[in-house]
């Protein structure tokens, strides 16, 4: 009988998916100027009348806009982290906070004293692997965070790779122990940073998470202003983060 | 100032990861710097909107400032001002709890619907950890799921609102011209998203469970991020849609009410019977909250006060007694203070005169009526009499019948502040303006869509 209820809420969900579709715009006959994102792709939201756009008049940005080479509001290369860490950086700080709330929940539930074992001995080839590939793995990874406003990536992929290292150093030795203290101090002292670097911004200015440094040329490493240095805060938050998850994970309860 | 309230406790949060003890004095701190600020910029009476980045809206991340949400961040954040002041309670989840007072203070203050899903989601991850204290696993885990699924809802309700309006900002939606086919779509998918924490009818299963698995739970979960996610729904569905969606937020708070109740009266377990009747209660505020005038959403608000002023004492006092004594036959006979409190707290929850919740209940039933409204006063009196039965039972339970155990020691600052919210509750009866005002100035905040389009977009357009 539960079963029976249980297939029917879901034929009912589903059911009302599917008429739901059929209210969003079919594929490429979307008008894409009525939407936020053509201005961002466009980097001239400053220069956007927002009471004649709101009231429907369209403000098409310009061909020298769309293909211009500088002098744009924001200038990473990579218009993802632009809108990600730039025009919408205040979500992020929340994604931050979302990874930061499940690691000290999984902290809280998980917690143990002792290093749990898979009870064999690493393969011979995984351990001599690990060492030769750990310190690129970890290479690649400062490389996709520092990189995140020029190439496809960012903090977070970046932060996930580092701590893809830490879960092969534990696969690959029995004894290894991660140096909790550590990470939780890194992701903390991270985490603050972020915030530090919003109240910077309300403090020059007037609006929290505002880009206080200069622009810089696109393309060129120090470029884009604060975000190349919010993306390596959360590069490394990210990586100390899932490192004291996987730490965790691998702990268990005496007894 | 207001992005403030919750770069605070976030940063506050952040640093007590490193030095952990630290995490309670911290909490404290958080709290009462967030009263601190809003007390300095009491009732704005106006729209004032933070562009995060100075990016303006609707581009932009805004925070908006209004007396709606001033009031609600005022109710949040004096909760925790109050759960922060019980160091016992708190134990090893400071930082959740500051995780979950930043998440709910951005809840409430953000203008921008995925910003709003981000916050969502903290509150929900930090509102499964803080259930899962005294191994309350299992009961925590069908929350994470339930809680998991309203939040993908609320965020493909997102989706279909930015489809159709190509924008984020609640402003911007509120006056764009939606379809009335996607509108149905997005009221019917916010109204799932939300229903969870809100505790609406068929998405409420959890809360029995969560409430009466631990003593920190329903303290918290029960004020302030219940006021939290109410207030959502009077944003959206009074401000945002203009009332579109109501019949069917009317329709299931009218089943949440009577469910709850019998519910509540079924159960032999002290918290869950409290548990089930915040979800009556929760579904008197949505009902109320559906009819969209300014002057019934600020009497919601005002019930919903009341209504979580006396949760507060009840579980505060509930929370105690069951951690400290197998059998509760008589425990009031050794806390005089603890069990004055409880039966003012709880009488108030019925609404005998004398007492907060008289007020709140009376006008809501007037109010109900000069609209023409027969079904819900019948249904809410018929509530309240399930109410006086169960409440009535409690009481003479704990009052009255013979003890058999030790006396466990009294916490002091528990029965301090029982006593004195008991006793703000019967000031209120005496003088209803202290909450009704600030109530009423929130309803007709979220009633008044054009002033709100107004000072986030600095536009008005003719009509809605």
């Amino acid at each position: 009988m539960r079963r029976l209820y249980a297939i029917l809420v879901a034929a009912g969900l589903i059911y009302m998916l599917f008429v739901f579709l059929g209210t969003l715009p079919l594929y490429g006959k979307v008008d894409l100027s009525n939407r936020v994102s053509a201005h961002f792709l466009a980097k001239d939201v400053n220069s956007v009348d927002v009471k004649k756009w709101v009231e429907g008049d369209k403000q098409v940005p310009s061909r020298e806009k769309i293909y211009g080479r500088k002098g744009f509001e924001d200038e990473s290369a990579n218009v993802v982290t632009s809108i990600v860490v730039n025009y919408r950086s205040f979500d992020t700080l929340g994604e931050v906070t979302v990874l930061f709330a499940s690691a000290v929940g999984i902290g809280l539930v998980l917690g143990g004293m002792k290093r749990m074992g898979y009870g064999r001995k690493p393969n011979f080839i995984l351990r001599v692997s690990t060492g030769i590939l750990l310190p690129l793995i970890i290479m690649f990874g400062i490389y996709i965070f520092v990189h995140g406003h020029l190439t496809p990536g960012g903090g977070f992929p970046g932060g996930t790779v580092i701590a893809a290292a830490v879960l092969l150093l534990y696969l690959s030795n029995e004894e290894f122990v991660a140096n909790m203290k550590t990470s939780k101090s890194l992701e903390g002292s991270m985490g603050s940073l972020y915030v530090i670097f919003g109240l910077a911004g309300l403090a020059t200015g007037g609006a929290f998470l505002f880009n206080f440094l200069p622009n810089g040329v696109v393309g060129s490493l120090f470029s884009a202003g604060v975000v190349p240095l919010v993306y390596m805060t959360i590069g490394l938050k990210v990586g100390s983060e899932l490192s004291g998850v996987v730490a965790e994970i691998h702990e268990e309860r005496e007894g | 100032m207001i992005s403030l309230l919750i770069a605070i406790p976030l940063l506050l949060a952040f640093i007590s990861i490193i030095w952990r003890s630290l995490s309670k004095p911290l909490f404290f701190l958080a709290s009462f710097t967030n009263i601190v600020i809003l007390i300095t910029s009491w009732f704005p009476n106006g729209v004032e909107i933070h562009a995060m980045g100075n990016w303006k809206p609707p581009f932009g991340i805004n925070l908006v400032f209004d007396n709606a949400s001033f009031y609600a961040a005022l109710v949040v954040n004096a909760f925790f001002l109050l759960t922060s002041l019980l160091p016992g309670l708190v134990g090893n989840y400071g930082i959740p709890l500051m995780l979950l007072m930043a998440a709910a203070n951005g809840f409430v203050l953000t203008g921008d619907l995925f910003n709003s899903f981000v916050f969502m989601e903290i509150i929900t991850i930090t509102a499964v950890t803080i259930a899962s204290k005294k191994e309350n696993f299992y009961n925590a885990f069908k929350y994470l799921i339930l809680g998991g699924i309203a939040g993908s809802i609320y965020l493909l309700a997102t989706i279909f609102a930015y489809a159709s309006t190509g924008s984020l900002n609640m402003a911007h939606v509120s006056m764009a011209g939606i379809s009335s086919s996607s509108l149905v779509a997005i009221t019917t998918l916010y109204a799932i998203g939300l229903g969870v924490e809100a505790k609406l009818f068929p998405l409420n299963g959890w809360v029995s469970g969560v409430y009466g698995g631990n003593d920190l739970a329903p303290v918290i979960l029960g004020t302030s991020v219940s006021f939290a996610a109410l207030y959502m729904v009077g944003r959206l569905f009074g401000t945002v849609f203009h009332g579109n969606g109501a019949e069917v937020l009317y329709t299931l708070a009218l089943i949440t009410i009577v469910i709850g109740e019998v519910a509540a009266l079924r159960q032999r377990n002290l918290l869950k019977t409290f548990a089930y009747s915040s979800v009556a209660q929760a579904g008197v505020v949505v009902a109320m909250l559906s009819k969209g005038t300014g002057t019934a959403m600020g009497l919601a608000y005002f019930h919903l006060t009341n209504d979580a002023v006396a949760k507060f004492v009840i579980f505060l006092v509930a929370g105690f007694l069951v951690y400290n004594y197998k059998n509760l036959n008589g425990v009031f006979k050794k806390h005089k203070v603890l069990g004055a409190s409880f039966s003012i707290a709880s009488f108030s929850l019925v609404g005998f005169p004398l007492f907060a919740g008289f007020q709140s209940k009376l006008r809501i039933i007037m109010e109900a009526f000069s609209m023409k409204d027969y079904l819900f006063p019948s249904v809410m009196l018929l509530a309240t009499l399930i109410e006086v039965g169960y409440v009535v039972r409690w009481n003479v339970k704990l009052w009255f019948e013979e003890e058999t155990q030790e006396k466990a020691e009294t916490p002091v600052i528990a029965s301090t502040l029982a006593l004195i919210l008991a006793l703000v509750l019967i000031t209120v009866f005496i003088k209803p303006d202290i909450f009704l005002g600030g109530a009423m100035k929130m309803g007709n905040a979220l009633a008044d869509t054009k002033d709100y389009i107004q000072g986030v977009l600095s536009v008005v357009k003719g009509g809605m």
